[in-house]
């Protein structure tokens, strides 16, 4: 939370101090033509630029975590006790689930709270000036909603984030390496969702970090609801099939040894 | 024999450039008649509707409300942020009439089959924005149903008039306008998935202004012009 609330501060005091800067070299030419009447900086547009920035790093903060829910009582041995009791390992594997589902949500209503509620309280409300494959510009009255549906598909993404962590939590006896690893793969796949060459391209549609970054979809002038739905689906496929992968895991795991 | 044809045909010419001189309508008369209507309105203040349609800009319709005084103090007020194109509003009439101009008559046009005069306009003052301005002007109640001006800064851009009963108030701007090559540091708004072709030069634009509820001469206060942005009239 403490880290959270230190880079939002940051970014806020930033833009107190660089803000009409960073307006105008966003509507830089467009200015040349149009007259611009009204409160671009906004807490709107502050929260929409907080979560752009900080949207590869909230992985982080899940992954040190929840890569350390099952591996860190394999390292303690505790599951020789925990699983004395009559309980199945898929329902403790199922309750570390549930258990990392709640964490990211939480850490994603803080997130949305203290990038909103911040930018709110320290500039105001007022429309939106969006790039996303046109210049979009989007009325304070839809704001609200956009941002939680937004939030929203940020946490399915997130929630993926863990489940990937818990396979190889599962894997692992030792914390570090599950938080290595699922980090790698994020970073190694986000790098080729970016690139823009053609042998990636192809395969860019079935990496599961293209469509983490879709809650930028929430953004659009007209809300395309079948390419959301599209990454939603990708986004759920992969969180069941990852949970099924550290059931079968977790249950031929050795925790005697 | 020769030269008594060349003589003729001399007499004609000059005969000629005589009677269309005398036809055509003196462009400085056409203006005096126009400023004339347009002096009518010292002040007003309307509700618009604002409609933007520019190929890669997305923008619902605004509404706002402008105030206006003799002769070139504009002002739009609104609660959300709007976008107005900075050249062809149409008020900017009011200022171009009253400049110190040359004026030439070029002929009739018609226009959604109404006869206009055509006058074309070119500043004299040095620091005039507008080089040249072209007026279709309706000869029986003398006003401008079409501008088409090529400015300084904004380049070319043309506005079409619609008129209800307000006299030269108009009901609608039609205004089309040239959008350059929009430069927009992308990487301050994250990864963005963007058709660049869309924001190439020469792109079109048009912005509709949609006026009612005028109230027009009821004196407006200098004051309320201080406030906030206030709108180039030229």
């Amino acid at each position: 939370m403490f880290a959270i609330l230190v880079i939002i501060l940051v970014i806020e005091i930033g833009v107190i101090l660089e803000g009409e800067t960073l307006i105008e070299l966003i509507t830089e030419n467009l200015s040349d033509v149009f007259i611009l009447q009204g409160n671009l900086l906004n807490g709107y547009l502050i929260a929409y630029l907080s979560i752009n920035g900080l949207w590869l790093h909230v992985p982080i903060l899940v992954v040190i975590v929840t890569a350390d829910l099952i591996s860190g009582e394999s390292n303690a041995g505790t599951f020789r006790l925990v699983l004395s009791r009559p309980v199945s390992r898929n329902a403790l594997v199922l309750a570390k689930f549930i258990t990392a589902l709640i964490y990211v949500t939480l850490l994603i209503i803080l997130l949305a709270g203290l990038s909103v509620g911040l930018g709110i309280l320290f500039f105001g409300t007022g429309d939106i000036f969006v790039i996303f494959e046109s210049i979009n510009i989007l009325q304070e009255e839809i704001l609200p909603m956009r941002f939680m549906l937004a939030f929203s598909f940020g946490t399915l993404g997130m929630w993926m984030v863990a489940s990937l962590s818990l396979v190889f939590s599962a894997i692992s006896d030792n914390s570090l390496s599950p938080i290595i690893i699922t980090m790698s793969i994020i970073i190694l796949f986000t790098i080729v969702s970016s690139f823009e060459l053609g042998i990636f391209e192809s395969i860019k549609p079935y990496l599961f970090t293209t469509h983490m970054s879709h809650w930028r979809y929430f953004f659009d002038f007209e809300l395309d609801w079948n390419r959301i739905l599209k990454s939603v689906f990708v986004l759920l496929t992969h969180i069941c099939l990852f949970l099924g992968i550290t059931m079968i895991i977790f249950n031929k795991k050795d925790i005697t040894s | 024999m020769k030269a008594l044809l060349t003589g003729f045909g001399l007499i004609l010419l000059i005969y000629g450039v005589s009677f269309s001189n005398n036809s055509a309508p003196d462009p400085n008369d056409i203006i005096a008649k126009t400023r004339e209507v347009y002096r009518s309105i010292q002040d007003f203040s309307a509700s618009v509707q604002i409609e933007i349609n520019v190929d890669f800009i997305n923008i619902p319709d605004k509404s706002a409300k402008i105030i206006y005084k003799y002769p070139d103090k504009i002002k739009f007020k609104s609660k959300s942020f709007i976008m107005l194109p900075k050249k062809g509003i149409g008020f900017m009439i009011f200022k171009l009439l009253e400049g110190k101009n040359t004026v030439l008559y070029t002929g009739i046009h018609s226009i959604n089959s109404r006869e206009l005069y055509t006058v074309k306009i070119i500043p004299q003052e040095e620091d005039s924005d507008v080089v040249l301005a072209t007026l279709y002007i309706d000869n029986e109640d003398h006003r401008i149903y079409r501008l088409e001006a090529t400015s300084r800064d904004a380049g070319f851009f043309r506005t079409d008039f619609e008129y209800g009963g307000y006299g030269p108030l108009p009901t609608s701007n039609r205004i089309q306008f040239e959008v350059d090559k929009v430069r927009i540091p992308l990487r301050f708004l994250g990864k963005v998935d963007i058709d660049r072709s869309k924001m190439k030069s020469g792109t079109k634009g048009e912005v509709i202004l949609r006026f009612e509820e005028y109230q027009i001469n009821e004196g407006i206060q200098d004051e309320l012009f201080d406030e906030e942005i206030e709108i180039q009239s030229e």
